[in-house]
């Protein structure tokens, strides 16, 4: 796969294409995820979120001449995979070979600022179809507001403006009340009985 | 644009590097000193990079449509050549090998296992194919993996030969590139055409030579997508070399095995709702989940539930009852408790039900245990109330185990109308609650399966059973959706059968969508996890026992908590009695004090030559003010003293006034607090009143010829919240701020105990702050607990009396 090619395409705004030449090594990754106890659904799921992340590292820092794509991208996704596991507690001390992977660290940080995001992209699907697409184009494409009227049909820039500042409001909104507290347990429910040997 | 947006364009323009630097200084500083404005900016920093991945995932998801249309264009291509009937290939190893003693050559070297020319076994084909080759010892069980995936799981003892070790040759062509590559037919014997799940070749050796096998091997093959009409296929040679598939076998439907709590055994959409409300914690769902278990019981016809007593108890106490009485003190009434006990007594018990619905009534007959009472409480009458028997009986109920509350704390509590009421866990599923002459609870009316036999099963001794494997989890939704707690017990008791033959044993359960469900899992002919018949005896008889004591555990575990929750409840409320019995005292005191500097005020402005002191009359609290006829001075003074309005007063020509002015108070952002109270402090008098108030507003008249200080307390479960000033006549709002200790201890504390009675409503805050945090978790778990109800439990439940409040609310 030419390396240079696909942060070539990511970093001119082409990830879709970028994205289609790196499903190739989908089908391994998907292997790996379904021997390890996982689905279809989490595998595909998984190999997206590990795209999202590349695509984060290439677009906002420089990577170094060394830096292989597809070594990234397979980290990626065991990581995020072992990730998993531990979180749904499936994996006890089994973590074949585990020398440290290259860029551990590295997407380790990525993958927790991701899994805030991923939090707050729930929230968005919520938002209306309208408000997603403008602060889309805004933030995402970089359309200029001037742009984003004309294409929304607003008569003038501010009004697209004023628009999408309540959009940003809504959302802000909707986030503040799904981070509902996490802390309480019920453990008073929880009994501790012993259990009977056969 | 509304300032709320302005600030939104700030923030955007900081964080997209906008700002000028001059206005970026600026915004950082204001930052600094305003952490809202930082949570503000960092939330809104989140919206935008969430913005910005769900762009992202679109151009991941529209790129794997490309990706799977492009890939399954080239697919297409080929399989249009290989099509119709369905074969897993397999070469597999003779058993009786005999006829070639040395077909091959090990090669140490090359690792490399060179076949003999004249191999019944091998092809043409096995040149082609990269060789794998694995050393097993024949004292374990071994379990190897190809790189394509195959898994190979080879017991103990496998191979007919003596030795330690073996050589385990698999060439392996899972992809149709491969098979063309290596010039594989998929053709049968008879010439038929073959769709190929992926050809696989297995062969053993023994320094060289080819050993049979002794016990069977199992090979799982992975694929995308499981076709029906699979068969395993052998391969023979024939004469030109090639192979040729014959002697199809159906494949056998291997179960999965699985570590049992890798498994989902949760309802469906359990963990998906709980995720989304923003619970993901495991142990959290767990113990959530569990305790909906249900309980086995026999719960009297006649019985109320202790909840059900409670709840309403307390509600029609508060409502009706608690602004003359408490449940177990003295106040303008008897303490309510025992007095069941005390009527039985003196009178009857059907007396005291006719006294509490009309007093007057029960005295005019000449019961002498109402006349007694009506004279000893100086002669106020009961206010009637309009309560049927059961709502009495809850309310005294009620006030007895209050009562009893404090008088034994850890021995139960005997009450004489619900002896025989059952401390029945609050938070459980309304269904085994039971009201009149319901039917009674037994396993099979808890409203779905129940979460104690999930918890018996969901543990490690049930691994290695058929419950251990991706096919159980793969039932389990469709379990849960059945609603029918038989047709889980089938599959626990038969872990003998095969998952397919319990299928079949559960259709006569089932019904509509998940019977046919249930008819698909059986046609998949899924096999069992090989088990003795003791065992599954044992694991069956242990999950019965079990799942009765998990259950009861459970519920044993609940009803402790709550109990103790209901006690921690009663003490709060008792403090909550104390501080309006403090409020009643004090306004009396402060109604005393007003009203005789008031009535000196007029007596020394109208120039009367007298005493102000004596003219009080002692009767003139018994009297009342609705008096007809001639009326003096004290009384109008009364009047003006008791309805708090301006009034002026002549004599002589000379007049006096008093004067009241109405002052109200709004609190800003009442809403946060979890409770306010307001109280106003005249100076001189050294008391305070407690104001009424809803909604954030509270309003009084201040006497102008007194001077007030208004204090504030307020909670929130994190903090006490404070405000003191000089209260002035009209309407103002008030900000309160947050209490630090220090302040609390010096300022509040110094500053307000010598106000009479604040020493003890300062107590009350601090306790009642101290006790939301609790109050407001029994809150949210409860209400929790009704929102995911329905997915625990997605049948419902018939007689849902979900209404039911649990906990203090």
């Amino acid at each position: 796969m030419n390396e240079a090619k696909i942060i070539e395409l990511i970093t001119s705004g082409k990830q879709e294409k970028a994205f289609k030449r790196l499903y190739k090594l989908y089908p391994k990754m998907e292997k790996h995820i379904c021997i390890n106890s996982g689905s279809k659904e989490e595998a595909l799921d998984v190999f997206q979120d590990a795209l999202i992340i590349l695509h984060r590292k290439i677009s906002t820092g420089i990577v170094e001449n060394s830096f292989s794509c597809e070594g990234y991208l397979v980290t990626t996704c065991k990581l995020l995979w072992n990730n998993e596991l531990r979180r749904k507690k499936v994996r006890t001390g089994d973590e074949r070979g585990l020398d440290k992977l290259l860029h551990e660290d590295d997407i380790q940080n990525l993958i927790e600022k991701e899994t805030q995001f991923k939090t707050i992209e729930k929230v968005l699907l919520k938002l209306g179809a309208k408000c997603r697409t403008i602060l889309q184009q805004f933030y995402f494409n970089a359309l200029s507001m001037e742009s984003i009227a004309q294409k929304f049909g607003f008569k003038t820039v501010d009004a697209a403006k004023v628009q999408k500042y309540r959009c940003l409001e809504t959302a802000r909104k909707m986030a503040l009340e799904s981070t509902m507290l996490n802390t309480s347990t019920f453990n008073e429910f929880t009994a501790d009985t012993k259990t009977e040997k056969l | 644009m509304r300032i709320e947006l302005k600030v939104i364009e700030t923030i955007e323009q900081y964080l997209m590097g906008t700002l000028s630097p001059n206005e970026k200084t600026d915004f950082e500083s204001q930052m600094n000193q305003n952490p809202e404005l930082k949570s503000q900016v960092d939330l809104q920093n989140q919206i935008m990079q969430g913005i910005q991945r769900m762009a992202l995932k679109n151009a991941t998801q529209s790129a794997y449509k490309s990706y799977k249309l492009q890939s399954f264009l080239t697919k297409a291509i080929v399989i249009a050549v290989i099509t119709t009937a369905a074969t897993l290939g397999i070469m597999k190893l003779i058993e009786n090998s005999t006829e070639n003693p040395t077909p091959a050559t090990y090669n140490e070297t090359q690792s490399q296992i060179i076949f003999a020319a004249n191999d019944s076994l091998s092809a043409d084909a096995n040149q082609y194919l990269e060789q794998e080759i694995f050393k097993i010892n024949t004292q374990r069980d071994t379990l190897v993996e190809t790189k394509d995936g195959i898994v190979i799981y080879i017991p103990a003892d496998a191979f007919n030969t003596t030795e330690t070790e073996v050589d385990l040759l698999i060439q392996g062509t899972l992809t149709t590139e491969d098979i063309l590559m290596a010039g594989l037919s998929t053709v049968t014997a008879q010439g038929e055409a073959l769709e190929t799940g992926g050809m696989f070749y297995v062969d053993a050796y023994v320094n060289g030579k080819r050993v049979d096998l002794k016990k069977e091997l199992t090979a799982s093959i992975p694929t995308n997508e499981v076709k029906s009409g699979m068969q395993l296929y052998e391969g023979e040679k024939n004469a030109s070399g090639e192979i040729v598939w014959s002697n199809p076998k159906p494949l056998e439907k291997f179960l999965t095995p699985v570590e049992i709590t890798k498994l989902d055994f949760y309802p469906p959409d359990y963990e998906a709702s709980l995720n989304e409300m923003g619970y993901s914690k495991k142990d959290f769902m767990d113990s959530l989940y569990y305790s909906f278990a249900c309980e086995n019981q026999n719960i009297n016809s006649n019985s109320r539930t202790f909840n059900e007593a409670y709840q309403s108890g307390k509600r029609l106490f508060q409502q009706n009852c608690a602004s003359c009485h408490s449940p177990n003190k003295d106040m303008t009434g008897p303490a309510l408790a025992q007095s069941r006990e005390r009527w039985i007594k003196n009178s009857s018990e059907e007396n005291l039900y006719k006294f509490i619905r009309n007093s007057s009534a029960v005295i005019a007959s000449g019961d002498p245990y109402a006349n007694e009472l009506f004279n000893k409480w100086n002669r106020s009458v009961q206010t009637s109330q309009n309560l049927t028997n059961q709502q009495i009986d809850d309310v005294l109920f009620y006030a007895d185990w209050f009562y009893g509350r404090e008088v034994d704390q850890t021995s139960a509590i005997t009450i004489p109308k619900y002896d025989t009421y059952v401390v029945v866990d609050l938070p459980k599923s309304p269904r085994s609650v039971v009201l009149g002459n319901d039917t009674v609870a037994s396993d099979n009316s808890c409203p779905g399966i129940n979460p104690a036999s999930i918890k018996t099963i969901w543990n490690d001794k049930f691994n290695s059973t058929n419950l251990a494997t991706r096919e159980f989890e793969e039932r389990m939704p469709w379990i849960h959706k059945s609603c029918n707690n038989a047709v889980l017990e089938l599959y626990i008791n038969n872990l003998d059968k095969k998952l397919s033959t319990v299928d079949s044993m559960a259709f006569k359960y089932l019904s509509g969508e998940v019977l046919e469900k249930f008819k698909y899992f059986a046609a998949r002919g899924d096999g069992r996890v090989e088990l003795d018949n003791p065992a599954s005896q044992k694991l069956a008889s242990y999950f019965e026992k079990q799942r009765d004591a998990e259950a009861k555990a459970l519920a044993e575990t609940r009803r402790q908590f709550w109990n103790y929750q209901y006690k921690l409840d009663a003490e709060n409320a008792s403090a909550e009695y104390e501080s309006s019995n403090r409020s009643a005292v004090n306004q009396g005191e402060i109604f005393e004090k007003e009203y005789k500097k008031n009535l000196c005020k007029v007596v020394t402005e109208l120039g009367m030559n007298k005493d102000c002191n004596s003219f009080i009359p002692e009767a003139t609290y018994t009297v009342g003010i609705n008096s007809m006829g001639w009326k003096n001075i004290d009384q109008l003074v009364f009047e003006a003293t008791a309805n708090r309005e301006t009034t002026t007063f002549s004599k002589n020509g000379k007049t006096s006034t008093i004067t009241y002015n109405p002052w109200s108070a709004t609190i800003n952002d009442f809403s946060t607090f979890d409770r306010i109270n307001v109280y106003n402090i005249p100076v001189e008098f050294n008391s305070y009143i407690k104001l009424p108030g809803a909604n954030g507003k509270y309003t009084y008249k201040l006497n102008a010829d007194l001077s007030y200080q208004t204090v504030v307390l307020a909670w929130t479960a994190d903090a006490i919240y404070f405000f003191k000033a000089p209260a002035n006549a009209g309407d103002s709002n008030i900000t309160l701020h947050k209490v630090s200790d220090s302040e609390w201890r010096t300022e509040i504390q110094t500053s307000l105990s010598a106000v009479q009675g604040m020493a003890q409503e300062l107590d009350y805050t601090q306790y009642m702050q101290n006790d939301q945090k609790r109050i407001n978790t029994n809150k949210e778990k409860t209400q929790l607990r009704q929102k995911i109800e329905p997915v625990v439990f997605p049948c419902g439940t018939a007689t849902d009396t979900t209404a039911t409040i649990v906990g203090p609310l």
